[in-house]
């Protein structure tokens, strides 16, 4: 077993995983929703990354932040559009999720329609790998690495450090509250939406850039996306940080476990090397996820 | 006024609904199944294409029956709960009593036994599962099945290399399970060693764990087979692995066209080398009407087999003198022996099960990003 390969397949992966979490969070901890077109929004953003990148001959990086600030402005519009005149007329969180569901599959047949469901691809050549202690790593994949953490400690420090996200802290807490100390919750939902919507399109962008790009690829990601939110504790950004990190190296563990020696009994039988099927790895997520909530329900850094 | 405008109204829409049932029992109805979206979306174009020139033929042949022919294309969207919903569509509201097309067995199985249950006659295109040929007599096949698949990918392999230890990495679903059983079959029985077998699921963005699997026992060489997204990203991430040196570890994969149709035209360089099957190209009759209507050379040849079930299909309607399913499927046995096809070298012959005997595929390689004869 490969571990520092391993390692270094679960940063990459939890980098982009937790991206994504973040904003899905976030939405759930200040509106109370699970917002089913959060991935969507993310590859949406990936797209117009695509266009700015492929077609308009823009840098990738500065395509990207484009394509967020873009897709910040959609999130808002979308919310403003939909989900603010429902929870205007009282709607229930579980109406603005299966609100949200319909809004996933309008935007991903709209996506389809403008850029086709072919695959894309950035304009990025192919990379030879290096090797770390034995393992192999592209530049592309240390720069996802690089940039994950980097923007989880900025969102850390926005979060904490800046009275945007001390007002948003104060309305996850307790939302009339801070609406009696003159907080502006509707602006700072605008600013949320923003924030989740553009995080989300650097997740997706950086998924996009290691592996393809297509419209159907926010449904495709909606899964272990849910699970990492799900597991670290819905509603808390550092655990959908660690929920990502969690699954990722579950993902990777198990299928490199070889489960001979425990089956063995110390030379008990003599059973050949015995593997998980690759054809489980799906499974994973749910077992790992089953298994967490089961011992602590609110996930692993939730505490109410 | 009022009265009479009514009755104009109801007239005229009286005159244009007994117009559309009289156009639509004057046309012989042929559903068509085509990957318009998902995963193998890239060979969409030339898949309805070949339906639509052989419509086109034989119209200007003089239809079947002396009615025009219309292939309905409906979207199979790469996966079984679409297709299914397409082939519904086709039979249910379209009234169609004939389908074709379909390109992965996973897709177009559950739907050859929705065939057979309604009494439908399905000409599968592509796809190439054994499992097809236990479905029933509603359904017959255009292409070869994975058993001459599997050992012809082994011969190749096995003989091509020189080497006894191979890493297979196969998708699971009908197409990929029973063409990897058979490819472990021929390995066995060739005296060779399975070190890895992995199966993976589709629509996945992430390999890397699959490939780390791959190749954990050092396997000498690997065989697999992929759908054209998924051969992008297994390719990629192979290669930016380390693991797609095929001078150290050689590549074969029993369906080129199907794996690598993305994957060569946008990271050639990380596929050079890697070697396969191909179905024989195209009739030049075909391409030479392909290239006429479209502009460009067919990619792939999986839509000469479309094209042929379509002729195979009126031949057979226009041979029994009835659009009835039962007939056409009697009549499709005796027209196989006189028919010289587009695709798979020619042969058309159904053996037992509706399935093909004789069709041959190339054995290619990938150089300078192109599939070629190897």
């Amino acid at each position: 077993m490969d571990i520092a390969q391993i390692l270094i397949n679960t940063l990459v992966r939890a980098a982009e995983l937790s991206l994504l979490a973040i904003g899905l969070t976030m939405v759930f901890d200040i509106l109370k929703f699970a917002n089913f077109a959060h991935t969507d929004y993310a590859v949406l953003g990936a797209l117009f990354a695509y266009v700015f990148n492929r077609i308009l001959g823009l840098n990738l990086f500065l395509a990207i932040i484009l394509a967020a600030f873009v897709t910040g402005w959609v999130g808002i519009l979308i919310d403003q559009a939909i989900f603010k005149r429902l929870r205007k007329i009282g709607a229930k969180p579980v109406t603005l999720m299966i609100t949200s569901m319909g809004t996933a599959i309008a935007l991903r047949n709209l996506m389809r329609l403008i850029w086709t469901s072919h695959t894309k691809t950035y304009a990025i050549p192919l990379q030879k790998p290096l090797e770390i202690l034995g393992a192999r790593i592209t530049p592309l994949q240390i720069g996802i690495i690089v940039v994950g953490l980097l923007s989880m400690i900025a969102f850390h420090l926005l979060l904490h450090r800046t009275t945007f996200g001390k007002a948003l802290r104060a309305i996850s807490d307790n939302s009339d509250l801070a609406n009696a100390c003159a907080i502006d919750s509707e602006k700072m939902i605008k600013r949320m939406w923003f924030l989740a919507s553009a995080y989300g399109v650097i997740g997706g962008s950086m998924i996009a850039m290691e592996h393809l790009l297509y419209p159907r690829l926010g449904f495709d990601i909606i899964i272990p996306v849910f699970c990492a939110t799900i597991l670290g504790g819905i509603g808390n950004p550092y655990g959908a940080m660690l929920g990502a990190l969690t699954l990722a190296f579950a993902e990777n563990l198990i299928l490199a476990l070889d489960l001979a020696p425990l089956i063995n009994l110390g030379g008990l039988f003599n059973v050949g090397s015995i593997q998980i099927s690759t054809g489980y790895k799906p499974a994973i997520s749910f077992m790992i996820l089953i298994i967490v909530l089961l011992f602590k329900p609110t996930g692993i850094l939730r505490k109410k | 006024m009022r009265k009479y405008a009514l009755m104009l109204a109801i007239t005229i829409m009286c005159l244009i609904m007994g117009f559309g049932v009289a156009s639509a029992a004057d046309t012989f109805k042929i559903g068509g199944l085509v990957p318009i979206t998902g995963t193998q979306a890239v060979m969409a174009e030339d898949l309805s294409t070949g339906l639509k020139l052989a419509e086109e033929e034989v119209n200007a042949a003089g239809g079947v029956l002396g009615m025009p022919v219309q292939v309905i294309i409906e979207d199979t969207e790469t996966r079984p709960a679409p297709g299914m919903d397409a082939a519904r569509k086709l039979i249910d509201v379209d009234k169609v009593k004939v389908l074709t097309g379909g390109f992965s067995s996973g897709v177009s199985l559950p739907i050859a036994k929705l065939c057979q249950s309604k009494g439908i006659l399905f000409v599968v295109g592509p796809p190439t599962s054994p499992l097809f040929a236990d479905v029933g007599d509603f359904v017959f096949m255009m292409d070869v099945l994975d058993k001459f698949k599997g050992k012809e990918i082994v011969d190749f392999a096995v003989g091509d290399s020189g080497k006894k230890k191979f890493g297979l990495m196969f998708m699971n679903n009908a197409f990929g399970m029973a063409l990897r059983e058979e490819t472990i079959n021929n390995l066995k029985a060739q005296g060779a060693e399975v070190t890895t077998d992995v199966v993976y699921e589709l629509n996945k963005v992430d390999y890397k764990a699959e490939l780390q699997r791959l190749f954990a026992k050092k396997p000498e060489v690997i065989i697999g087979t992929w759908y054209a997204k998924e051969g992008m990203v297994t390719a990629k991430q192979a290669y930016e692995m380390g693991f797609l040196e095929v001078n150290k570890v050689p590549w074969y994969c029993p369906e080129m066209v199907s794996s690598y149709a993305t994957a060569v035209k946008e990271i050639p360089d990380a596929l050079e080398g890697v070697k396969g099957l191909t179905p024989l190209p195209p009739g030049l009759l075909y391409t030479e009407k392909f290239k006429k209507k479209m502009g460009r050379d067919p990619i792939t040849a999986y839509a000469a087999m479309n094209y042929d079930a379509v002729i195979m299909i009126a031949m057979a309607a226009n041979f029994a003198n009835s659009t009835d399913p039962a007939k056409i499927r009697d009549a499709l046995w005796k027209i196989d022996d006189f028919y010289r096809g587009q695709s798979t070298g020619g042969d058309k012959r159904f053996v037992g099960g509706g399935v093909q005997g004789f069709g041959k595929y190339e054995r290619t390689i990938i150089k300078g990003g192109k599939i070629v004869p190897y």
